[in-house]
């Protein structure tokens, strides 16, 4: 009897692991959303009532598919830096990529997708913290073709959606974006993009920077001492540098822009001249770029001093290129070393001291056709 | 023959269900827990952007193998997701299943990795001793690990088939220094051991080149401690170098595409490489090595400045993932183990592991919680790897690895309790398998 009650008892070892498996099935099920399979479900059969929607109607993809294939070129407005910040700027979802990259493959190539604080994302970000009408501009001037405006994103999307059933050639898709052509001969809607802004309108603005006849200051390293020269145009341009010990610099690549825009940037004609800020004595910098690299020299010197305070440097600052200029040794009033810091003063003003000023000379009226 | 006496009718009838049935009923049950994230995955969210850019780029190339493919940052992207040539059959197969059956890149890509990583994760068990019921049990459990389940967002999660195949590596070390064989089986042995973790993802070899090491650093240890005679000590040093050199050519072969790429190719690393994707990041990892002698209130200024520029700041949750208590009661069983009588003989076994073995899951459960300790902190170790290259980050994934080892502990235990007690159908039974 004793013995068969033992052999009736429970293995503690085998009890411990079937309390193991209760375990693991009630991390199982908290862990894999199982509980919370209600709601996915409505989200999914919400997804496929919308499908079926939107099948009578074409999205943005498919009004793409139609375009010819050279034509598949498309500027996503408003701009957003890639990766996207994680801030839903969309009404309608979740970031541009959920209409970027259809799959398989089909050819389209576009904006989005210009790694944040990259050159492009530099450039794209710049002209959107100018506004809708900023960015069309760039578009049209870098060659896209066409102008998807997200209807979500924007604050009075209704007036957009106005503005394109009244712009010939313009279409709207089943996923809220209007696709806008932008062509030179048909882009007159371009300036009435004006009223509109985007949802959130910092967003763009985190790496704004200073742009000026094919050339990009780095984000946050370059400042102008008023805001009215942001916009392009003729005349002599002033950015001024941070007091920093590196500086980037990026010029648009000629080949490949339309030729409208190729002849507006005349690479030729441009100057460009680092100048010393008045209340120094001295700045040593050295260049480094692809023209410099071509030279054989790591870097190229320049030496800015009050008798010589202006040095042109066009020829290291190559289209479709980085130009670093650090900062070697900043000298004061008496020809002392000094360091950054001495020179700066905690101040908001347009007048904070700076170490140079990289001076943008347009070319002469004569050959700027 | 004692099966009638010994079991009930039901358990006899379950032992006679072949072998292949139980596994496709096991890993079905595995996929059964995938269901809702498969749902989800219909819609990523923000932070799935990188896989799925990456993924669908590229099954759009039809290019796989190479850390990046060209010039546009686009293209660059793809260095994440694009490893060795090992990680081109899942990405195929995921692309296709894509194009065939409409699925999001994201969840196609899913099947072959969780499918993968069961059938890896159960063969290498198969292969290290445990039975045909707890390797199975082993393969459930990775493919159905919480922080997988929780982080499938980050695609190196569902890449977890390099866990358990990478841990019993280390067991398969252990057991090619113990005995006596030839270069050519070692050898053979390590190359197997690391064909099975099919390495494919530079966390994941990191991860198990430093396990592999440290397993051998301490196996050394112990041996020196046991061993009278150089001679020995040299021959068990001499084994687990050949092991280890099997091991490392079957890497240095997968990913003989991407080192030539990086060797002889024209063009500099693309700027993704070094370039990390948030200013927040290059900081914590690019220059975590001065926090060790710069005071901490700098970390704050730091931040406070990058905030006040305005660049955004985002870093990874450290609360995202989720954990299990499974870890803490793998480490009891493990102490019990190893404070257990070291002079109890174990009964004599047709298959299944000994209770040596059970002692190196618990040695192997200490070595990976005293790695991630030291090497995978924030501020550990670790941090001298960016030194080398800050975009390796995210050390935290380690955890997968803290994981799998109390997964065998535990699965090792049960192997053990089986075997001891006879509890299982199909051997006593004898015909059923």
């Amino acid at each position: 009897m004793k013995q068969e009650r033992r052999r009736q008892s429970i293995d503690p070892l085998v009890a411990g692991f079937g309390l193991l498996a209760l375990w693991i099935i009630i991390e199982l099920l908290y862990g894999s959303g199982w509980l919370r399979m209600p709601a996915i479900l409505e989200i999914w059969q919400r997804q496929l009532r919308s499908q079926a929607q939107q099948r009578a109607e074409p999205k943005l993809i498919n009004l793409l598919e139609t375009l010819p294939a050279g034509d598949r070129r498309v500027w996503f407005a408003p701009y957003t830096t890639f990766p996207e910040t994680g801030i839903i700027e969309s009404r309608n979802r979740r970031g541009i990529y959920d209409t970027f990259l259809s799959f398989p493959s089909s050819g389209i190539s576009s904006n989005y997708g210009a790694i944040n604080l990259s050159a492009a994302d530099s450039l794209f970000a710049q002209a959107s913290s100018q506004g809708l009408v900023a960015e069309a501009r760039l578009a049209q001037e870098l060659g896209y073709h066409s102008f998807a405006l997200d209807l979500g994103a924007i604050a009075d999307p209704l007036a957009a959606d106005r503005l394109c059933r009244r712009t010939k050639g313009c279409q709207l898709s089943a996923d809220a974006y209007a696709l806008f052509p932008l062509g030179q001969a048909e882009a007159g809607w371009i300036g009435q993009l004006k009223g509109l802004e985007r949802n959130l309108p910092l967003i763009p603005q985190i790496s704004a920077a200073p742009r000026w006849g094919g050339l990009v200051g780095h984000p946050n390293q370059w400042w102008q001492s008023t805001i009215a020269s942001l916009a392009p145009g003729d005349g002599r341009l002033r950015l001024r540098a941070r007091p920093l010990w590196s500086l980037l610099l990026y010029r648009y690549p000629i080949q490949g822009l339309p030729p409208a825009t190729r002849r507006r940037l005349n690479p030729q004609g441009l100057r460009v001249r680092v100048v010393l800020d008045p209340g120094l004595g001295g700045v040593n910098l050295c260049l480094r770029s692809e023209a410099t690299k071509a030279t054989g020299q790591a870097c190229h010197p320049v030496n800015l001093t009050a008798q010589d305070p202006a040095v042109d440097v066009t020829r290291w600052i190559q289209p479709g290129g980085l130009t670093q200029i650090e900062v070697t040794t900043v000298l004061d009033r008496d020809g002392l070393p000094t360091t950054m810091n001495q020179i700066v003063q905690p101040t908001d003003r347009p007048t904070e001291p700076s170490p140079f000023t990289l001076e943008i000379i347009p070319p002469p009226a004569s050959t700027h056709s | 023959m004692q099966a009638p006496e010994r079991f009930p009718a039901p358990a006899v009838i379950l032992a006679r269900i072949p072998a292949s049935i139980w596994a496709v009923l096991v890993a079905s049950l595995a996929a059964l827990a995938w269901i809702p994230t498969l749902l989800v995955l219909a819609r990523p969210s923000s932070d799935q952007v990188w896989e799925r850019f990456g993924l669908t780029m590229a099954c759009q190339s039809q290019q796989f193998h190479l850390g990046w493919l060209g010039e546009t940052a686009s293209q660059q992207s793809l260095g994440a997701f694009t490893s060795s040539l090992a990680a081109i059959p899942p990405q195929w197969i995921g692309c296709k299943l894509a194009l065939l059956t409409g699925l999001d890149p994201l969840q196609a890509f899913l099947i072959p990795g969780l499918l993968l990583t069961f059938v890896l994760a159960d063969l290498s068990c198969r292969l290290a001793g445990f039975r045909r019921f707890t390797a199975l049990a082993t393969a459930f459990l990775i493919t159905t690990a919480p922080c997988s389940l929780s982080r499938v967002g980050h695609l190196s999660l569902a890449m977890l088939w390099t866990v358990i195949p990478g841990l019993l590596a280390c067991h398969a070390l252990w057991r090619a220094m113990a005995c006596r064989r030839r270069p050519l089986p070692l050898l053979g042995a390590g190359a197997l051991a690391s064909l099975l973790c099919l390495p494919s993802q530079e966390y994941y070899v990191f991860f198990v080149l430093l396990l592999l090491a440290s397993s051998f650093a301490l196996l050394l240890v112990l041996a020196s401690l046991r061993v009278t005679t150089i001679a020995a000590l040299a021959a068990i040093v001499a084994r687990g170098v050949l092991f280890g050199i099997g091991f490392l050519a079957v890497i240095l072969v997968l990913y003989a595409g991407k080192l030539a790429a990086v060797g002889l190719g024209p063009s500099q690393p693309p700027a993704f490489w070094s370039a990390p994707r948030y200013a927040i990041e290059q900081f914590q990892y690019g220059l975590l090595p001065f926090t060790w002698i710069i005071p901490t209130p700098w970390v704050a200024m730091v931040r406070e400045g990058l905030e006040n520029a305005g660049i955004t700041t985002v870093s990874e949750s450290y609360f995202w993932s989720t954990g299990s208590f499974l870890i803490p009661i793998a480490w009891i069983v493990a102490i019990r183990t190893i404070a257990g009588d070291p002079s109890s003989v174990p009964a004599p076994r047709p298959q299944g592991l000994g209770r040596s073995d059970l002692r190196f899951f618990a040695l192997l459960l200490t070595l990976t919680t005293f790695l991630g300790l030291f090497w995978m902190t924030m501020g550990g170790a670790g941090t001298l790897l960016a030194i080398l290259n800050p975009t390796l980050r995210s050390l935290n994934r380690f955890t997968a690895f803290e994981y799998g080892a109390s997964v065998l502990m535990l699965t090792a235990l049960l192997d053990r309790v089986i075997s001891r007690r006879q509890l299982e159908p199909w051997q006593a039974d004898g015909g059923a398998t």
